[in-house]
């Protein structure tokens, strides 16, 4: 043995070393190594502090049920922290920082944490909620959150890609150690298609390296023919995956570490994939955790689990100390024991808790020259940054303690099957006495997994293989695939004696429950005292079972000692319930490539690159980007949009509006369908004209506004809001399929298809007429709510005399295709009579002027006797919604009521602010809200739009525009909502 | 007169590559759906065979004829996409027709590659009989984009996108592409 490195053994590259750093100190491993087989190879031992009493801690296990070694890795924006070390893959220049010290790990100042334990019991932060004064808390935070946590965050930005995929098959198989392995060729021969995940980097779980034979041949040769079998059938092998997520409808989440084993990711590689698996059947074999035992100071460095102090000598060829004692409560202990000896690591003692061993097993110990003491257990570690001795005594105290020389404990203190991903499918864990730790139950209805190998109970590698087997052939007969797979192979028999997980005493001294969480049995006592009785509870008040681990080394023991201490037995007590994610997954995964310009779909006009060469001020409207306005050198958004807003009421204007939602009704019942869905007449609309309409909710309130054109006896198009466009489709396609099927009218989405342009203003006649040289354009032809089709330098344009600004206004459509080569037309057109585009700000300002609603006013909540739209019920036809309109609270005459407010001291109001009768100080009850606000270029005014509880009657009543939150309390008076030209002179001549 | 001419939503840059795959913007001359009334799908289709259009009768299939292809993506629903710029016409009694020549883009994804690359964008398991060459169906992406994907062949689809995603779909499709050595 060189250092910790065995001489032989372990799927390790001895040609390859691998060259890292640990807290900066420079380290070599091999290639194939873990971090944490790496840092025991060199001997380092303490590789992190705990939680709260930062207490020294080692390597624990083997894979992802790790508390212990949590360790940041890379620097910049790579830095990750809070990673486990024994899933981490060593690659050359691997920086590797611990956490959770200060300075230092070998020397951290916050150890004395550990001093003051007994303040920081379970629960202790809750109670500086409540005392001993109510600002209690707000002294301990700062401390608190200095001294808790784990790893440190990243700074900068990450600048690695992540991935999302789409995986389909027949059945999924999660875990690839021996009855994985067995279950997906099962289920390979039987014709299904297979995909099979493990979160380790290589498959054969506990097998791997094992010397041992599979049905004749070594076991890591068997893994290899297994593997090579699966991917001649066309299988999906994901190693580095881990599942974490098991859903409804037999979906689940899992995460491919594609490139965190490397330096960095290659040009357009993406670091991690978010796989979204579907899949008719499930096969668990998710394997078992190992369990430590409870005793004072079983979290020092170099106490560790058995199997897993087995794996590293077999599989990563370190010895894990240069003399290990063996403590167990079941056989698998010894046969731990067993195999170390053979790897070639010295195995002094073995203290079973059990009083007696069988023959064989006591075989075990004499044929490896190990102290066997039955009855023994440890009472006791010593050793400040590294275990360097352990006291051990008989467990009935019938006898005196010894000390014992040793550098490596390794526990064997059960083992808990891992049935996360069955709990989170809905099933309910059942108690298994023979085991001594729950099993994963039945699938709840409708679920398709089952479970096999050491997640079913099962610990001997005959039972894993046959059960996988097994398994894998139900899961492909119940995915349709019935052809008869070939048998498991046999292996030799394994010792699997179990026995009962021992009720333990309560025992003295920092005996830990969960290391990770810094938990201890006396929390677990104490969260009993306190009223905690329910497992949920103990939970959430100690933090047991939380954290990157889950709990996975603590849950059970933790339900053994309440069992004990409550008199109920561990099935009463029952386990917590699984929720995903089972393991950690990175936000980067679950974001894929929605980050930054792709962190959600943007919608564009066939305008929108004008905007941008033209000085727009784009910003998001639902999906879309809108210019806000057009700024001139030295503008500010406000001095914009008055300057395009005065230009429309005294010019022209132009305004993209191609985001308004489009809908083409046709078909022979169009007519009949658009008087069901709008409150007023459609029917009655001539063809070549258009009408602004309502569509109710079925209660009555506002769905949407929009126009209504009638192109044809049997064809519509339809406007509607930017954002209420999806909605409008929906409700309409809803209608037709669930209440008005007979109708043949076919409803399709054009919002796309066509370019939209405002044209307003009192010259928008001209403009319009230069634009369209030989069509007439007059009053006559074209009238206020009219229609023309037209062709403008060879391209289609559909004209409508519709007006949102209350100027004379025409709505210029045209194949979003030609639509850039329209507006620059119209422009064109436009330029001698003083055209300017006008943006989003001063299209609002135009319609609050005018008293049209728009979405301030459309919140959902208002129904049209709310926005004085009486005048478009019609009295003479049903429509959806109309029934629910009569309900008597619509019609109170104290129902809000859509008004125009001036500011009277001139200050801009907020859209939100209430409306209050009083001052400042005595405001009284909210009278309404405000709902839009501006300021007026026509009236030289800030203005708005509010809502106000009989509001009508009150026009002319000072009231104040109260916002509390900013501070604001102005005075204003109530006024028609309609600002400009209310006769309508303008937008009608 | 100079005539308005017809601007692509795409722009200059519609064409990426890589060693076993590539993504163009393919146009077409014409696009539109057709819909039929309860019963007068078989009407529908003979009104429209004059018109070397071919309706195929099965939802999520594809036929072609002279006139172009015609695409089935529900009952009484399809796509076409013609051969040539003029469409055809329907009796309302029967059915209609509605241009959306402009409200689409149309990208070709072909090579070895494409089938992975379509599978990122769909969740839908293209292994499928129903999901192989001479099929279409209506999906969405992960970037909350509909389309709609017709699988020409084996390595080889086309999707129509609504313009107004285009360029973003554009973008997010190279960013997807990227692993498989598109630049």
């Amino acid at each position: 043995m060189s250092g910790y490195r065995l001489t032989s053994g372990g799927n390790v590259d001895r040609q390859r070393p691998v060259r890292f750093a640990f807290d900066g100190r420079p380290c070599t491993g091999l290639a194939g190594d873990t971090l944490a087989s790496a840092l025991l190879a060199e001997g380092i031992r303490l590789v992190g502090r705990s939680f709260k009493y930062h207490r020294p801690r080692g390597v624990l296990g083997i894979a992802a049920e790790e508390p212990n070694a949590l360790v940041s890795l890379r620097g910049g924006g790579r830095h990750e922290p809070n990673i486990q070390a024994t899933m981490a893959e060593l690659h050359d220049g691997l920086e590797v920082r611990s956490q959770n010290a200060w300075p230092s790990l070998g020397f951290d100042a916050l150890a004395v944490n550990g001093l003051a334990g007994p303040l920081f019991g379970a629960g202790f932060y809750y109670k500086t909620f409540m005392g001993p004064t109510r600002r209690a808390w707000m002294w301990f935070e700062p401390f608190i959150r200095r001294a808790a946590g784990l790893g440190p965050p990243p700074r900068q930005a990450d600048p690695d890609v992540y991935d999302r995929n789409n995986l389909f098959c027949d059945v999924l198989v999660v875990g690839g150690g021996p009855a994985g392995l067995a279950a997906a060729r099962a289920a390979a021969e039987c014709g299904a298609r297979v995909a099979l995940c493990d979160e380790r980097a290589a498959f054969g779980g506990s097998l791997r390296g094992a010397a041992r034979e599979i049905g004749d041949v070594p076991a890591q040769d068997w893994i290899d023919a297994q593997l090579a079998f699966l991917a001649g059938r066309g299988a999906v092998l994901l190693p580095r995956t881990g599942v974490f997520g098991y859903y409804d409808g037999e979906t689940l989440g899992a995460v491919e570490r594609v490139a965190d084993h490397l330096p960095a990711p290659s040009s357009g590689q993406p670091r991690q994939r978010y796989w979204t698996i579907r899949t008719a059947e499930v096969v668990l074999a998710t394997g078992a955790v190992e369990r430590p035992v409870l005793f004072a100071g079983n979290d020092r460095p170099g106490v560790m689990l058995a199997d897993s102090v087995r794996q590293y000598a077999e599989t990563y060829g370190v010895a894990c100390g240069r003399s290990v004692t063996v403590l167990a409560n079941n056989d698998s202990g010894h046969a731990a024991a067993r195999s170390l000896a053979a790897a070639g690591v010295t195995v002094a003692r073995i203290f079973d808790q059990r009083p007696e061993v069988g023959p064989a097993i006591r075989a075990i110990a004499v044929g490896i020259g190990a102290d066997l003491r039955t009855g023994w257990t440890v009472v006791a570690t010593h050793g400040g940054k590294g275990l360097h001795a352990v006291t051990a005594a008989p467990a009935d105290g019938s006898g005196r303690a010894e000390r014992f020389e040793t550098d490596c404990l390794a526990m064997a203190g059960g083992w808990t099957p891992a049935i996360a991903l069955a709990s989170q499918r809905g099933s309910a864990p059942v108690w298994s006495d023979a085991l001594g730790a729950p099993l994963a139950g039945v699938p709840a209805p409708g679920a398709r997994w089952r479970v096999a190998g050491a997640a079913a109970g099962r610990l001997d590698t005959a039972g894993c293989l046959a059960e996988g087997a097994a398994a894998g052939h139900a899961a492909a007969r119940a995915a349709g695939f019935d052809a008869a797979p070939s048998a498991p192979p046999a292996c030799a028999a394994e010792p699997v004696g179990l026995h009962p997980a021992p009720v333990p005493r309560h025992p003295d001294g920092k005996a830990f429950v969960d290391f990770q969480n810094d938990v201890k049995c006396a929390d677990v006592a104490l969260a009993l005292r306190e009223g905690y009785v329910s497992v949920e509870h103990l939970k959430r008040y100690t933090t047991l079972g939380m954290a990157t681990d889950q709990g996975r080394t603590a849950n059970v023991n933790a339900i053994a000692l309440m069992a004990a201490a409550t008199g109920r037995s561990p099935g009463e007590v029952g386990t917590t319930r699984f929720r995903a994610p089972a393991a950690p997954v990175a936000l980067g995964a679950l974001a894929g490539r929605h980050t930054g310009a792709h962190f959600q779909a943007v919608r564009r006009t066939p305008v929108q690159d004008w905007h941008v060469r033209h000085g727009g001020v784009l910003s998001p409207v639902g999906p879309w980007l809108r210019p806000r306005a057009y700024l001139r050198e030295g503008e500010t958004i406000r001095t914009a949009y008055i300057r395009e807003a005065a230009n429309v009421r005294g010019a022209v204007g132009l305004c993209d509006v191609s985001t308004l939602g489009k809908i083409a009704v046709e078909g022979p019942d169009a007519a009949v369908f658009l008087d069901r869905v709008y409150s007023n007449a459609m029917q009655s609309l001539a063809v070549g004209r258009a009408r602004y309409g309502l569509m109710l909710r079925d209660d009555g309130m506002v769905l949407d506004d929009g126009t209504a054109w009638r192109l044809s006896e049997t064809s519509f198009l339809v406007t509607t809001t930017t954002t209420g466009a999806g909605a409008v489709m929906t409700h309409l396609e809803r209608l037709h399929a669930l209440f008005w099927p007979g109708l043949r009218v076919a409803l399709t989405s054009v919002t796309s298809q066509w370019a939209g342009m405002s044209l307003a203003g009192p010259r928008s006649r001209e403009v319009l007429a230069a634009a369209l040289p030989g069509t007439e354009v007059g009053n006559g032809v074209l009238p206020f709510m009219g229609l023309l089709e037209a062709r403008m330098d060879g391209a289609p344009v559909l004209v409508a005399r519709l007006s949102f600004s209350g100027e004379r206004a025409y709505e210029v459509f045209c194949g979003a295709d030609h639509g850039e080569a329209v507006w620059e037309r119209l422009l064109q057109a436009g330029r001698p009579h003083g055209i300017m585009p006008y943006g989003t700000e001063a299209l609002g300002t135009l319609r609050i002027e005018k008293g049209h609603v728009a979405g301030g006013e459309l919140d959902g909540r208002v129904s049209p006797f709310n926005l004085g739209l009486e005048g478009l019920l019609s009295r003479k036809k049903a429509f959806f919604g109309s029934a629910l309109l009569e309900r008597p609270g619509l019609h109170a005459a104290d129902r809000y009521e859509l008004v125009g407010l001036v500011s009277t001291a001139g200050v801009p109001l907020r859209a939100g602010s209430h409306l209050a009768e009083g001052p400042r100080t005595r405001p009284g009850p909210s009278q309404g809200f405000v709902s839009s606000t501006t300021f007026s270029p026509a009236t030289g005014q800030e203005i708005a739009l509010a809502l106000v509880k009989g509001g009508r009657a009150r026009i002319g009543q000072d009231m104040f525009a109260a916002d509390p939150v900013h501070g604001a309390h102005h005075p204003v008076r109530l006024a028609p909502p309609c600002f400009v030209d209310p006769e309508g002179a303008r937008m009608r001549g | 007169m100079t005539m308005i001419e017809r601007r692509s939503a795409l722009g200059d840059a519609a064409a990426l590559a890589g060693p076993r795959l590539q993504i163009r913007d393919r146009g077409f001359a014409a696009l539109a759906l057709v819909a039929a009334w309860p019963g007068t799908g078989p009407d529908v289709a003979a009104a429209l065979a004059p018109a070397g259009l071919d309706l195929p009768a099965a939802a999520g299939t594809v036929a072609e004829g002279p006139g172009g292809h015609a695409m089935m993506l529900a009952p009484g629903r399809w796509l076409l996409e013609l051969a040539a710029p003029a469409l055809p016409r329907l009796d309302a009694a029967i059915g209609t027709v509605t241009d959306i020549g402009h409200a689409r883009c149309s990208f070709m994804l072909a090579g070895e590659d494409a089938p992975a690359l379509a599978g990122k964008l769909a969740a839908v398991d293209l292994s499928l009989p129903r999901h192989g060459p001479g099929t279409v169906l209506q999906t969405g992406s992960a970037h909350s984009t509909p389309f709609t994907l017709w699988r020409q062949g084996p390595d080889r689809f086309v999707l129509y996108v609504e313009r107004s995603y285009g360029r973003d779909f554009l973008d997010s499709l190279a960013a997807e592409a990227a692993e498989f050595g598109v630049a």
